[in-house]
């Protein structure tokens, strides 16, 4: 019992602990996702915000090759010359004509060795620049020739301007909707249109990344402008924020198409960190990328930490609450069993007394002779309510046996019928008294094994139930039958009777019935469960039947027959 | 944009073109008592043997004037880049504390200056800004400490972010680099260092560099210095920064002229071989070469190896036209110098030998000597060292020949000799590292007629 209680509460405590655990860290989970892709949407808007700025240098160097090329056609070539050696952000510059013939670097006249190398290396860029308008594949690097250079040419829509968000000039919002492709300039152009072509072409070449920016005006005329590696990437460093003063948590880094760094700013990570976020550049910078970085540890537990906590709380809780009631029935049951030892105590020191009077009453019957009937009336009365006292202590002993699961029963051989009798026979007295007829009919005569005190207790409580709340009826008829292994014993009365309500909690434990009867007799309410409880401990059982009048119990007993 | 030719535009351009010439017309005709750049031009053989095509060498040469004063010096707005990665740690980061802070003292009120320091990332330590407060500044560097690794392109390219703050015509605009490491973050070869040197000098920048200790890349340095016209410095000890921060201050505090063009036009048949020593285009029989800047009272030159044709004797050919336009820092002035070279031709070898201009030759020697070291360097690269030992002593022996012949250069003949000879006993794994520090480091200095 205490077991079961025990592990009753534990699985009132548990389960719900479990549930709330389980529960808490799946929303932990979520919001631990929707954290982090809060974070990392934040972390890219902070990335895209550098981009911004990467863009703003590539804009600024569009604006000045514009104005460049507006302000300096026709030029000689020596006047190119001069510009180039004048402006830090170009490396060179080509022109073609209409007929793709080469204006500078003058086609016939003698070359610096920069100017050399630097048509070998913009041969296929020209090339490609100047297609017919047919839909022609775009040139693959060669690797047939390893002296010529391995480029990779690629042409970037104009989309920069749109991205930064700055008012476009007319002519070049209409560059923004137009493809890369070669066949549509042309085609554009032969619509007579007044715009420009232009961009960026992206090529890679020894070191990496490197723009070409060119422009095509009405005429087919084409300028491309090479601009200087080195210092666009220092003026990119040069617009990107340093290290002054405020300490940064966290830390940027610039990589280029190679993933080589190119520049970083903020606090140093921990070594061999992954970045938390990457995002490419816009064009025509695309190949290179930017990662963030942060240095306080990246999952915040807080989340997790607050479910736990709960969980520990309820737990908690719900444990001091088991103890309680541990603890507190525990204290019930330890109180019902003193109880129940008390009783089982007095019980026992009461029969010692109760043994001594019932003995020395029956050997003052026997000394008595007949003379004296009214002295023997009253020591029969003496004889007979001690008997009932008896059987009363018995109960509560037996009852308190069965609580402790101490009963056992002692079968011998013996017959029904006469243990039957003896019991009719030490209730005939207060029958009489109460003008109550027992009518015995018996066909239990065969010696069979049985626990006589069993059947005696089983029988005296159900007699002096009778006696108690069926004299009334002033009748009472016990049938007795066999059969095979199974002895059958029928009691009724002429009682009020028992409804069919009643019927199974007579037989629960301190249950009397409720009515006007039960309330000026005196009983315990353990008659019944007593009854039943030994019956069933005789492999048998006592139940009510339904009879028009009166109670009728039947009891059936497991009484294997004796060979003799 | 139009690419069509506008009658306007050319006139305008033929106008300008002419303002210009005739701005630069009086040249001879300046009042007495300005002191003025010097152009020395000449052939080492005035004189060269008839009937034979041969090689000459041309010299020009460019000596900045004395200052009258030396407060009368230009404006400077400088950028002083150190390298604060944690190999600087300890006595390095202190000394190049102690000469950024005794380089600031030696400026004025109306220069510029803002320090920058790099590791794996930038700090901007004192933005531009003009001297007023110089306990500020030097109070700003004391701060500095020393971890992590080299960005220095990141530190050079934030240098030129902060002088272009203020960078005038009229101002000497100089980065100083130090480093002591490999430069590990960001672009790193020489090469690309070297782009970057040439843009800036583009714009008017120098960058001298100062290596520090002997874990410093030397090619890289040598390349940003030389392809934007800056000093170059080995400082093996730290105790030594002070005094070469000083050298360089005294340049700097020193310019007289900026932004010097030098055109030279090849004559009658002769050709334009190559230039020694510096960077110049040559574009057919036009040779084009840049300086950023003169010193007062050093002479920096370029030296063009020509081939002049076969030709009878007693003729004379015109060797080459050559024109530079400068800015004169203390005029505040666009100015131009013309000469001309001619060449006469014996039959007599005495007479060739006789009229030999030994000026010149000497500086020939010695660009060919610089040359046969860059030659030697190379070849020790590569693992040959006996090859590399016998061009050394070779180019000693040769050293020690011309010093014979050209006696007014006999010490520097003789000092340069000597070196050649420690070079080749240098060559050994362990001793290898510091030589070719310093074999880069003379090579330059000899190039560039550097005066430190």
């Amino acid at each position: 019992m205490h077991i079961r209680l025990t592990l009753i509460l534990a699985i009132i405590v548990l389960l719900p602990v479990i549930m709330i655990t389980w529960l808490g860290y799946q929303y932990a989970n979520e919001e631990q996702a929707m954290q982090t892709i809060r974070y990392n949407r934040l972390l890219q808007q902070n990335l895209k915000e550098t981009d911004r700025l990467i863009q703003s240098v590539i804009y600024k160097r569009e604006r000045a090759m514009t104005q460049i090329i507006a302000s300096r056609f026709p030029t000689p070539s020596d006047a190119i010359r001069t510009l180039i050696r004048g402006n830090s952000d170009i490396k060179n510059i080509f022109m073609l004509d209409a007929d793709k013939q080469l204006l500078h670097p003058p086609a016939l006249q003698p070359l610096s060795r920069a100017e050399q190398t630097f048509l070998q290396k913009t041969q296929r860029l020209r090339d490609y620049l100047t297609m017919p308008a047919k839909k022609q594949p775009r040139p693959k690097p060669t690797t047939a020739d390893l002296s010529a250079p391995r480029t990779s040419i690629q042409s970037v829509p104009k989309k920069s301007a749109r991205l930064l968000g700055l008012p476009l000039q007319r002519k070049r919002a209409r560059l923004a909707n137009s493809p890369a492709d070669n066949e549509s300039w042309q085609g554009q152009a032969e619509q007579g249109d007044s715009h420009l072509e232009q961009g960026w072409l992206t090529w890679f070449w020894e070191r990496g990344l490197n723009l070409l920016y060119f422009q095509r005006d009405r005429a087919g005329n084409l300028v491309g402008i090479e601009l200087d590696r080195a210092k666009l990437i220092a003026d990119i460093i040069a617009e990107l924020p340093e290290n002054n003063g405020a300490a940064l948590d966290y830390r940027i880094a610039l990589l280029d198409g190679k993933d080589e760094l190119i520049y970083q700013w903020g606090r140093q990570p921990r070594a061999g960190a992954a970045p938390l976020t990457t995002i490419m550049l816009s064009a025509p910078l695309s190949a290179w990328k930017l990662q963030f970085f942060t240095t306080t540890p990246e999952k915040s537990n807080a989340v997790y930490l607050s479910m736990a906590a709960a969980a520990t709380a309820v737990l908690l809780l719900l444990t001091a609450l088991a103890f309680y009631l541990h603890r507190e029935s525990g204290r019930d049951m330890r109180e019902a069993r003193q109880r129940m030892n008390f009783v089982n105590q007095v019980s026992h020191e009461l029969r010692t007394p109760l043994t001594n009077i019932r003995m020395y009453a029956e050997l003052l019957d026997q000394e008595l002779d007949d003379e004296q009937p009214a002295v023997r009336k009253r020591l029969n009365i003496i004889v007979g309510e001690s008997q009932r006292l008896s059987r009363l202590i018995g109960n509560v002993l037996t009852f308190a046996r069965q609580k402790n699961r101490r009963l056992q029963l002692h079968p011998q051989p013996g017959i029904i019928d006469a243990c039957i009798e003896n019991v009719i026979k030490s209730f005939s007295e207060s029958f009489d008294k109460k003008s109550i007829t027992i009518a015995f009919d018996g066909h239990a005569g065969e010696r069979v094994l049985f626990d006589g005190d069993c059947l005696e207790q089983i029988l005296n409580n159900l007699i002096s139930n009778v006696e108690k709340y069926a004299c009334t009826g002033r009748y009472l008829a016990i049938a007795s039958s066999q059969q095979q292994d199974l002895t059958t014993i029928i009691i009724e009365d002429d009682g009020p009777g028992i409804s069919k309500a009643t019927g199974e909690r007579i037989f629960h434990e301190f249950y009397r019935a409720d009515n006007s009867l039960t309330n000026k007799v005196a009983g315990t309410g353990i008659g019944l469960t007593i009854a039943r409880d030994l019956a069933r401990k005789h492999q048998g059982d006592l139940i009510l039947l339904q009879s028009a009048k009166g109670a009728k119990f039947q009891l059936q007993l497991h009484t294997p027959k004796v060979s003799s | 944009m139009t690419i069509s030719t506008s009658r306007q535009r050319r006139l305008l351009h033929a106008v300008c073109c002419a303002v210009f010439v005739f701005a630069g017309m009086p040249v001879s005709a300046k009042p007495i008592g300005d002191p003025q750049v010097q152009l020395n031009v000449g052939l080492d053989t005035p004189v060269m043997l008839a009937g034979k095509k041969d090689k000459a060498y041309l010299k020009i040469g460019l000596t900045g004037y004395t200052l009258q004063n030396r407060g009368d010096r230009a404006a400077v707005n400088v950028a002083i880049v150190l390298d604060q990665s944690g190999s600087m740690n300890g006595q390095k980061i202190q000394k190049a504390k102690e000469a950024a802070k005794m380089a600031v003292n030696l400026l004025r009120k109306d220069d510029i200056v803002s320090i920058i320091a790099y590791s794996d990332h930038v700090q901007v330590v004192v933005p531009s800004t003009k001297v007023q407060d110089k306990d500020a500044v030097i109070r700003a560097i004391d701060r500095l400490r020393a971890v992590g690794s080299t960005a220095l392109f990141a530190g050079v390219s934030k240098g030129a972010k902060e002088l272009q703050k203020f960078i005038e015509k009229e101002r000497v605009n100089r980065i100083i680099l130090l480093s002591d490491g490999l430069a590990n973050v960001g672009p790193s070869s020489p090469a690309e260092l070297g782009d970057l040197g040439s843009a800036l000098a583009k714009m008017g920048i120098s960058v001298s560099t100062i290596g520090l200790g002997l874990g410093y890349n030397e090619d890289l340095m040598v390349q940003l210095a030389m392809r934007s016209d800056g000093n170059h410095a080995f400082v093996e000890n730290a105790r030594d920064l002070a005094r070469i921060f000083e050298n360089e201050f005294n340049d700097v505090l020193s310019v007289v002229a900026q932004d010097v063009h030098i055109e030279i036009r090849c004559r009658d048949g002769v050709k334009p071989m190559r230039v020694l020593g510096r960077d110049a285009e040559i574009i057919g029989d036009k040779v084009v070469a840049k300086l950023n800047q003169l010193y007062s009272d050093q002479e920096k030159y370029v030296l063009l190896e020509v081939e002049v044709p076969a030709t009878a004797p007693k003729h004379k050919r015109q060797v080459a036209d050559i024109h530079v336009q400068y800015t004169d820092m203390m005029q505040g002035k666009h100015k131009q110098l013309t000469d001309d070279v001619q060449v006469a031709f014996s039959q007599s070898a005495a007479t060739v030998t006789k009229r030999i201009n030994r000026g010149i030759k000497g500086a020939a020697v010695e660009q060919i000597s610089a040359d046969r070291n860059t030659q030697a360097l190379q070849l020790r690269d590569k693992g040959k060292v006996d090859e590399a030992r016998k061009l050394l002593l070779d180019n000693a022996a040769y050293l020690r020949q011309n010093a014979e012949l050209v006696p007014e250069q006999k010490s520097k003949f003789k000092a340069l000799e000597k070196y050649n000879k420690e070079a080749a006993g240098g060559l050994d794994k362990k001793t290898w590292s510091r030589t070719r520090k310093s074999l880069r480091k003379k090579t330059y200095e000899i190039e560039s007629q550097q005066s430190y």
